[in-house]
């Protein structure tokens, strides 16, 4: 061991004990914070309206733009005929329909074959592309479920109970064919004033008099004797009608909108409230949701589902191609 | 005082140090004025189209209304306001949206006379149903409870167009065709029945005429909702008139009235 005593430091060695004092942590932070503020002052200004993405999350796909345009509106007029279409054609399938029900139903079908025509060449005229096939997304979320009303399926997903199959397929087969005439005739009325030009107007509610006219026949084929609500009647100041109103166990449909207030009020687990449909069932056009009433009842109700006219979460834009398309009966 | 003394004293300054820390404050100053800059240029591709999403529209104003593919300001009135066109997609093969149109609410002064012949049809209407209920002419009581409930309707229509029109509406019949039509609302249920049918779809081709005429998407909207009801009302008085088939239940071949030709 070196016992020597320790040599004093030489002038200019940095003592340990002074490498953090209060005044060099000051001077030194203060420097920083100036020569930050002098270099960022003297950057350029970054103004990205895309902030950039860390890690390896997938870039978003960059979806097309969906524009309500003339030829948009009549493209999905379009496709609306072509799924009418289809549910008149399942109708056939699955509703045990007599000899007069199904000329009815062909007469249907080609009327709105005829319209589909007739749309096709307005939306040339407006710019677009003729569409050429149903809607997708009516076809998937409306008509599925219908089927399945009436033919029954096993249960899916967390469902309780199988679906069973309707106790009355003609009864629902002829409330959809019903349904969906006037579900033409509101999506052609509801359209006029989405349109921007007149004579596309005039197109359109063209073809909307004629699916109301197969909608008030339709109603005639249910019940001839329902010409128009009785709620009209009494309006008018006189009796309403008595001779109208079929009373059935079971028997479902829509109203819009009018309350038959003939109908049996308590509904039991085999007989639910009649809902009679009319050739005349309002003082003007309506634009309402149609409610459909399928299926075998259960607990005294029956499946409803609502079916609204087109709108933007179904419209056939134009960025849409025959790769979106379902296949059609049409 | 000792030299070696004050040099071991806190706080004392060594030039060496002091340039050994001016040095380093400085290089951590400048490391940290760039972390801004350089943090935007860390990870992944920035997007280079937002999100978007495909079934939103243009616009949310309903009175926007993007034409496909077409230029037609020309045929729309100087009050039409041109407003900004969003960006359309042009993979269908058509060209791109070019034109954003707000088209007009109210009536043109052109509409309000459209409109006014319309109503006039309307109230002659109202009148010729009256006098077929005046003359028994229905005995069946449903079919009668259905002729005073078109004659309602048509009374309510003359009324909506009166309302959109205001102190514009004529609120008159029109004469002229009331005296070609008033000797048809006479004679069988059947015969009366064919009569008011051929009046219905004449009221239902007047009015289409009307929606193809109209400017201003008010009035285009009532009477749409009008002459959908009327063709049901056809579709019923050919019932009563004893037809069967279908072609004959949804035919609808009129000629439009015109406003030259009943004038009053």
């Amino acid at each position: 061991m070196n016992h020597e005593p320790l040599q004093p430091e030489p002038f200019g060695a940095e003592p340990l004990q002074n490498e953090f004092t209060r005044r060099g942590v000051l001077r030194a932070g203060g420097i920083t914070f100036g020569l930050a503020a002098l270099l960022s002052a003297c950057v350029d200004d970054v103004k990205d309206a895309s902030p950039a993405r860390v890690g390896e999350a997938p870039t978003p796909p960059s979806l097309p733009e969906g524009v309500r345009t003339d030829a948009t509106l009549f493209r999905t007029a379009t496709s609306l005929h072509f799924s009418i279409i289809d549910a008149h054609n399942m109708a056939k399938k699955v509703g045990d329909l007599d000899a007069d029900q199904t000329a009815l139903v062909e007469s249907l079908i080609a009327a709105n074959q005829a319209a589909i025509m007739e749309l096709q060449t307005w939306t040339t005229t407006a710019g677009g592309a003729p569409w050429t096939c149903a809607n997708p997304r009516f076809d998937r979320v409306v008509l599925g479920p219908i089927e399945d009303r009436i033919v029954g399926r096993a249960k899916q997903g967390n469902e309780e109970a199988d679906v069973a199959p309707s106790d009355n397929p003609n009864r629902d087969a002829l409330t959809v064919i019903h349904g969906m005439e006037t579900l033409a005739a509101e999506m052609h009325q509801s359209f006029v004033p989405q349109l921007s030009l007149p004579e596309y107007r005039g197109a359109v509610i063209t073809q909307g008099a004629l699916a109301a006219r197969r909608s008030a026949v339709a109603a005639l084929m249910i019940n001839e004797a329902n010409l128009v609500v009785p709620t009209a009647v009494q309006a008018t100041g006189v009796a309403a009608p008595t001779t109208t109103v079929e009373v059935t166990t079971t028997t479902t449909g829509q109203n819009l909108g009018q309350v038959d207030e003939d109908a049996p009020a308590v509904a039991t687990a085999d007989a639910v409230p009649v809902v009679e449909k009319y050739a005349i069932p309002s003082q003007f056009g309506l634009l309402a949701p149609i409610q459909l009433a399928l299926g075998a009842p259960n607990a005294g109700t029956q499946f409803t589902i609502n079916i609204e006219t087109p709108s933007l979460n179904s419209f056939i834009y134009e960025y849409m191609t025959d790769a979106d398309c379902v296949a059609s009966d049409a | 005082m000792d030299i070696l003394q004050a040099a071991e004293q806190p706080g004392s300054v060594v030039p060496g140090t002091a340039r050994r820390r001016i040095l380093a404050a400085g290089l951590g100053g400048a490391a940290a004025s760039l972390l801004p800059f350089l943090g935007g240029k860390v990870g992944a591709t920035p997007r280079s189209v937002p999100p978007t999403d495909p079934f939103a529209p243009a616009s949310s104003d309903p009175s926007e209304v993007t034409t496909g593919g077409t230029e037609n300001t020309a045929s729309l009135p100087s009050s039409v306001e041109d407003t900004v066109a969003p960006s359309g997609s042009d993979t269908a093969g058509t060209d791109a949206p070019t034109t954003t149109l707000a088209p007009v609410q109210r009536p043109t002064q052109e509409d309000v006379a459209v409109l006014g012949f319309a109503q006039s049809v309307e109230l002659t209407l109202r009148d010729l149903y009256d006098i077929v209920l005046g003359g028994n002419v229905f005995t069946d009581e449903v079919e009668k409870d259905a002729i005073a409930v078109i004659r309602e309707n048509h009374e309510a229509y003359a009324q909506a167009i009166s309302g959109l029109l205001g102190r514009q509406a004529p609120n008159r019949r029109s004469e002229t065709l009331l005296g070609e039509q008033e000797d048809n609302m006479a004679g069988s249920a059947g015969e009366v029945a064919t009569a008011l049918a051929t009046l219905e779809n004449v009221a239902v081709a007047t009015h289409s005429s009307v929606v193809a005429t109209l400017v201003g998407i008010d009035g285009a909207s009532i009477i749409a909702s009008i002459l959908e009801i009327e063709a049901r009302h056809a579709t019923v008085l050919t019932k009563l008139a004893g037809a069967t088939s279908f072609d004959d239940l949804v035919a609808g071949d009129a000629d439009p009235l015109s406003a030259d030709d009943y004038p009053e």
